[in-house]
């Protein structure tokens, strides 16, 4: 069972009474594989939230659910108060979505991909456009801007995604991966836009599995292990001391000792 | 390494039927479909064996045997794809010796229901030429060597085709190419037509084939059955030089796919200032998915190259129309294009592929996708169905027809948009992922597309009788008939379409994510 969640590490602050993100019993399965089980998990408002696990611990699929792009099996998602799937509409205008491993409609140049995220939000396309071109001006992809989409680097499909979850101005923001592939200078661009969005009063949620960074960046981290949340809560109390990577193997599992591969030595030829 | 793909094929079958239900439903389904044509033409075989007509025996080898070569030529372009498992570009990154690579692509490309279909074929054919035991020596040697044919001439066309579409010059030439085949394929169907009925025609035309290399391998066999040795061995010589040739220019092909892999991009690359369709197209959520599937349509090979077949094969009707006066191919060109334009668009979601996802993260409302998506085919329809139907007056078809053919026409469109808005929102089936070869189909997946195809033709044939039978009507020279179409036709089309896109919205709201996850599931 998750050991402690939201609630249980402490209130909430007293003058915000829902959570942004509110997961409860969350399960799916694909055939006999149960992916994510009964988790339980309250993302705090205004709070920069790292969700952890290793591959296949069920991250994706949690923010997949979360988001409405993936439909549980039972259980519920509320963001802000709203039902993701009682009221899809009203929760998925206020969250803005950078997924992992689905493709962009990419042969749209940049502009126009973000654009078409604007429009299919019910945007103005006035609106849209302002907003798109300060983005893209933000994100540093303005010489880019006209080349496809299909074109650009992994780094710049992260940015162009992150630009197309932000252009209705959500207020929750569920990203998987966002630094995968990135480069360090995006890396930086991205954290600064992101930390601008939570300053704001807005939410961040991600994935990663890249500890030093969510320890150096999130106030509160989640760690998953096999469908499961094993510890959740603000980043000092999770660390209870350590480093978040010592902390995250205590609870995942050890590494194992690397045996064998001698052949992959080349100096012993 | 032969073995090694051949187990990889059938490893890629399993699995892609193990995947889901609906591909096993699917492949039954096709079996059926093509079952009983093959039984139907095994039997046939078998029985020209003991008459004793071996002039009919050798036209029937003949002609059925270039059929059979130009089939697999070109299907896999016009229908179905070949499958990705033989992308040569895949293999790019692996040291296999290029001629076993491409001896193993070959023999795989024979691992499945077509391949079987045409081993069983081939069989058939042996039979059917086994009058003595000199006869049945020859016809084994020229089955494989015709088997060989096809599948050879099939890698070649679809990777060529595949190398020619990918840049934007290419396909310019592609359009043009396609234009000239239409034109000449109708007279080749215009002399079937009318000559082909009798026996005499049909010995002419297995007299050409012959001599062509589409015929020589089956001719091989037709002559031998005769006893006419010389003939049979300068066929057998010539098919056999045919496979060779074959077998080098698939290798040349394949070594220089291998070392100039396709580039990703959609050609061109480049920039292209502005926003395009989404400054002109209204900016609502239906505008900027209209203005989306507009430029896909103009951008993405997979749609583009199938969009100016569509707009082009009615025309094709042009040739018996003139060459035979055939009213009747006149007044089919609107229908045909009509047709062919709105069941088109039964499949559209399966090639966003996972970009849908912004579809459903979005929370657009299914009326705005459902109508956005149908803008493009909207507009080729506006173009290409007053054409096709003003046309067949102009060249000969009686000016009284006119409202019928444009009436039941907007009633097979508006009836296929309706049909499509359903099931592209319950079922969709795999379809080349973006940047794929356009002509590659996934394993085991045929069966499904060609069951979903079936249903949605025979749904919008259905939906359409009242305007149907009005134009039959109308052609059989009831006079009224012809203006009660043009006024059914789009008016039970118009509630089709609105009861359809209703239907659609409220299936897509349900269902986008389970959507989402099939096309997931497919890639």
């Amino acid at each position: 069972m998750s050991q402690s969640t939201g609630t249980s590490s402490g209130p909430p602050p007293p003058a915000r009474p829902e959570p942004a993100l509110r997961l409860r019993g969350l399960t799916r399965s694909f055939g006999a594989v149960v992916a994510v089980d009964r988790l339980d998990l309250d993302v705090p408002r205004g709070s920069f939230y790292g969700l952890v696990g290793p591959n296949g611990a069920g991250k994706t699929t949690t923010l997949s659910m979360a988001t409405g792009l993936l439909r549980p099996d039972a259980g519920t998602a509320e963001v802000l108060g709203v039902d993701v799937w009682d009221n899809p509409v009203a929760a998925k205008s206020r969250i803005g979505v950078l997924p992992d491993g689905l493709r962009l409609f990419d042969r749209l140049t940049g502009r126009q991909l973000v654009t078409y995220a604007g429009l299919l939000r019910g945007l103005d396309r006035d609106l849209v456009g302002e907003r798109a071109a300060e983005l893209l001006a933000a994100l540093g992809l303005v010489e880019a801007q006209d080349k496809l989409v299909i074109d650009y680097s992994a780094g710049m499909t992260k940015k162009v995604t992150l630009a197309c979850a932000l252009v209705h101005a959500p207020r929750l923001l569920v990203l998987d991966e966002p630094f995968e592939a990135v480069d360090p200078v995006s890396a930086r661009t991205i954290r600064s836009i992101l930390e601008g969005f939570a300053a704001s009063g807005g939410t961040v949620v991600l994935s990663s599995h890249v500890m030093d960074l969510v320890e150096r960046i999130c106030t509160d981290v989640a760690i998953m292990a096999a469908g499961r949340v094993r510890v959740a809560g603000p980043l000092e109390e999770v660390r209870d001391g350590r480093s978040l990577e010592d902390r995250f193997l205590e609870l995942v599992g050890g590494v194992t000792a690397v045996e064998g591969l001698a052949w992959l030595r080349t100096s012993s030829d | 390494m032969v073995a090694h793909l051949l187990r990889l094929k059938l490893t890629l079958l399993r699995n892609g039927l193990r995947r889901s239900a609906a591909a096993i439903v699917g492949m039954v389904l096709g079996v059926l479909y093509g079952g009983a044509l093959l039984v139907t033409a095994l039997v046939a075989l078998v029985v020209l064996r003991f008459r004793d007509d071996l002039d009919l025996t050798r036209a029937v080898l003949v002609v059925g045997g270039a059929a059979l070569v130009l089939g697999w030529a070109l299907l896999p372009i016009l229908l179905f794809g070949t499958d990705p498992t033989l992308d040569p570009t895949r293999f790019a990154t692996f040291a296999v010796p290029e001629r076993r690579l491409a001896a193993g692509l070959a023999l795989a490309g024979l691992v499945g229901l077509p391949g079987v279909a045409t081993g069983l074929l081939a069989l058939a054919a042996v039979v059917s030429a086994s009058r003595s035991l000199p006869a049945v020596l020859v016809a084994m040697l020229a089955a494989a060597l015709g088997v060989g044919t096809c599948v050879l001439l099939s890698r070649i066309v679809t990777a060529v085709a595949a190398a020619v579409l990918s840049s934007r010059r290419g396909r310019d030439l592609a359009g043009i190419g396609g234009l000239v085949l239409l034109l000449a394929v109708g007279p080749v169907l215009a002399t079937v037509g009318t000559g082909g009925g009798d026996r005499a025609g049909f010995q002419r035309v297995a007299d050409v084939l012959q001599w062509t290399p589409f015929g020589w391998p089956w001719a091989a066999m037709a002559e031998g059955a005769e006893g006419s040795w010389s003939t049979a061995m300068l066929c057998l010589v010539l098919a056999a030089a045919t496979t060779v040739v074959l077998f080098a220019v698939w290798q040349r092909v394949l070594v220089s796919v291998l070392r100039n892999p396709r580039p990703q991009s959609g050609g061109g690359g480049g920039h292209r200032q502005g926003l395009g369709l989404f400054a002109r197209l209204p900016g609502t959520p239906m505008g900027a998915i209209a203005a989306r599937a507009g430029t896909y349509w103009v951008r993405d090979p997979r749609l583009n190259f199938p969009g100016l077949m569509t707009a082009l094969l009615p025309a094709g009707l042009l040739v018996p129309g003139l060459a035979s006066d055939s009213h009747l191919a006149l007044a089919g060109m609107p229908l045909a294009s009509a047709y062919l334009i709105g069941w088109g668009q039964h499949n559209d979601v399966g090639y966003d592929s996972t970009a849908f996802w912004m579809h459903v993260a979005s929370g657009v409302d299914g009326v705005s996708d459902r109508l956005g998506r149908l803008f493009p085919s909207g507009f080729l329809a506006l173009l290409c169905v007053p054409t096709y139907a003003v046309l067949g007056p102009v060249l000969g078809l009686p000016w009284r027809l006119l409202p019928a053919t444009l009436g039941v026409a907007v009633a097979l469109l508006l009836n296929g948009f309706a049909v499509a808005c359903v099931t592209s929102a319950v079922k969709q089936y795999a379809v080349p992922a973006p940047g794929e070869n356009p002509f590659t189909s996934r394993p085991g997946s045929v069966g499904v597309t060609m069951a979903v195809q079936a249903i949605c033709g025979a749904a919008v044939f259905a939906l359409s009788l009242p305007a149907l039978a009005l134009g039959v009507a109308a052609w059989f020279g009831v006079g009224w008939a012809a203006w009660a179409a043009l006024v059914v036709g789009p008016l039970f089309g118009g509630v089709a379409l609105a009861v359809g896109v209703r239907v659609g919205a409220d299936l897509f709201r349900n269902r986008q994510a389970l959507l989402l996850q099939d096309l997931v599931a497919m890639r």
